[in-house]
């Protein structure tokens, strides 16, 4: 196969070691799975392009990581809410929240937390980063980063019943 | 480390995490249509999945319109001067003794296939001259058009096989190949194929083949217009305009354009973009699945006016 060059296979290689966590990252901030191709693929296209920036191959993971976030984010802003957050009666969740139980799978009790804490969680638990690490990802202070970890932290430990 | 960070860490260790099969194929699918070099936007270089198909609609020679014989002269050259693709000439030319060779499409072969986990139904076409034609190149384009389009559904079907013994009972996969004959009269020819690859949700991708019945040649989008016109320019303006326009109406619908990667972004057709001719004669553009938008805009189809291009076009068209 002639037009696999080096690059292009490496990328290949590169992508494949961290798709899980691509993929999870895709659809617990769009729990929508096409939502989550679209997005993957926006980020493989865009990552490819802008190979040439990535000075450090060892940060490939993060890189790609950070790439995909702002990918599903494009998502999430181009949606349009279909009920307005003020037609929802109080203590009611929109109808595509997973509802909760006190044993339910972490992935599942992820996507049940607020959009704005998902990303933290999913870095911090799930890909091991640091606080410091995922500030650069996200591009949130690292108080912030701290405080959303912290909310999200309580809500968890509720919901998985810790 | 807080010890309820520990245990949630913990769990998220053991929770295994399989890619559902049709996101795997879309991964697949886009790591294998990036170009070799990145950065590069050199479509030729764009693998594809056929790479037969792509290769026969850029590395032909351009149409050379043949030099008729004086008896039919007067005839062809009427042809020459009717845009072959409107309504009117269509009228006015059926009224005329038929010169151009009738071209008809039939299935050869269909490939069925269907175990409950992996589908496929493959109808494989070929073009036939129902008369004989003078224009040896007629032949030539029918002959390479039919050998495409094998090596194609052939190239397909093992690819299925292949899926199908690797995934077993564990995957779905589903490979349809239908076939449209979009334009048939005396001037004109157009076969669109449409392939359906993927699990789930897979990925449709559209061929076109066309065949100036006057001069016998495959054409592609760029043998339309004069030498020199730039023909991709106004008619990617036009289509960056249809494109504002409907998402400034319609929240729902995007086009990558203006995005903050850009090199995904739409800037221009292709001199062998997919097209074919509307029923009112006017261009249409077509666009794949992920070309141009995400997958949820599907295979998006632009209608040029003729009136845009028409300056530009070789005389004939």
């Amino acid at each position: 196969m002639t037009y696999i060059t080096d690059k292009k296979k490496w990328y290949t290689e590169q992508i494949t070691a961290c798709q899980a966590s691509l993929y999870r990252l895709a659809v617990s901030l769009l729990r929508d799975e096409e939502d989550a191709r679209d997005a993957l693929q926006e980020a493989l296209c865009a990552g490819y392009e802008k190979l040439g920036a990535l000075r450090d191959p060892d940060k490939f993971r993060p890189w790609i990581i950070r790439i995909l976030h702002n990918a599903a984010y494009d998502i999430l802003r181009q949606r349009k809410p279909s009920v307005s957050l003020s037609d929802i009666p109080p203590g009611k969740e929109p109808s595509d929240t997973p509802s909760y139980s006190a044993d339910m799978a972490l992935g599942d009790a992820i996507k049940a937390l607020p959009v704005e804490y998902r990303t933290v969680v999913i870095l911090f638990y799930y890909e091991e980063m640091s606080v410091k690490q995922i500030s650069e990802i996200t591009g949130l202070s690292a108080g912030a980063v701290k405080t959303r970890l912290s909310r999200a932290r309580g809500r968890l430990k509720t919901m998985l019943d810790l | 480390m807080n010890p309820i960070d520990k245990q949630i860490r913990s769990l998220a260790r053991k929770e295994r995490l399989t890619l559902p099969p049709e996101t795997e194929e879309c991964i697949r699918r886009t790591l294998r249509r990036l170009p070799s070099t990145p950065g590069s936007s050199d479509e030729a270089e764009e693998p594809g999945p056929f790479p037969a198909a792509r290769k026969l609609s850029s590395s032909r020679r351009k149409p050379r319109l043949p030099r008729p014989a004086a008896a039919a002269a007067a005839v062809l050259a009427l042809f020459f001067l009717l845009p072959n693709i409107s309504a009117s000439a269509a009228e006015t030319m059926s009224e005329l003794p038929v010169i151009g060779a009738i071209v008809e499409v039939i299935t050869i072969r269909n490939y069925f296939y269907d175990d409950g986990y992996h589908r496929s139904s493959v109808d494989v076409p070929q073009v036939e001259l129902e008369t004989e034609s003078e224009n040896s190149s007629l032949g030539d384009s029918v002959d390479a058009i039919n050998a495409d389009v094998q090596a194609m559904t052939d190239r397909l079907i093992a690819e299925f096989e292949a899926d199908r013994a690797a995934l077993g009972d564990s995957g779905h996969t589903e490979l349809s190949v239908s076939y449209q004959v979009v334009t048939n009269n005396d001037a004109w020819f157009t076969l669109q194929i449409l392939v359906y690859y993927g699990s789930g949700s897979g990925t449709q991708t559209y061929y076109y083949y066309h065949i100036d019945k006057q001069s016998g040649q495959i054409v592609q989008l760029s043998d339309l217009f004069l030498e020199g016109s730039d023909y991709q320019t106004v008619i990617s303006d036009e289509i960056l305009r249809q494109m504002k326009e409907q998402m400034a109406k319609d929240d729902n619908i995007t086009y990558w354009i203006d995005t903050e990667y850009e090199g995904m972004d739409f800037h221009s057709i292709t001199p062998d973009q997919n097209f074919f001719f509307s029923e009112d004669g006017n261009l249409v553009i077509q666009f794949d699945e992920y070309e141009i938008a995400p997958g949820s805009m599907g295979s998006p189809q632009f209608e040029i006016s003729r009136s845009v291009y028409q300056d530009l076009l070789k005389e004939g068209y």
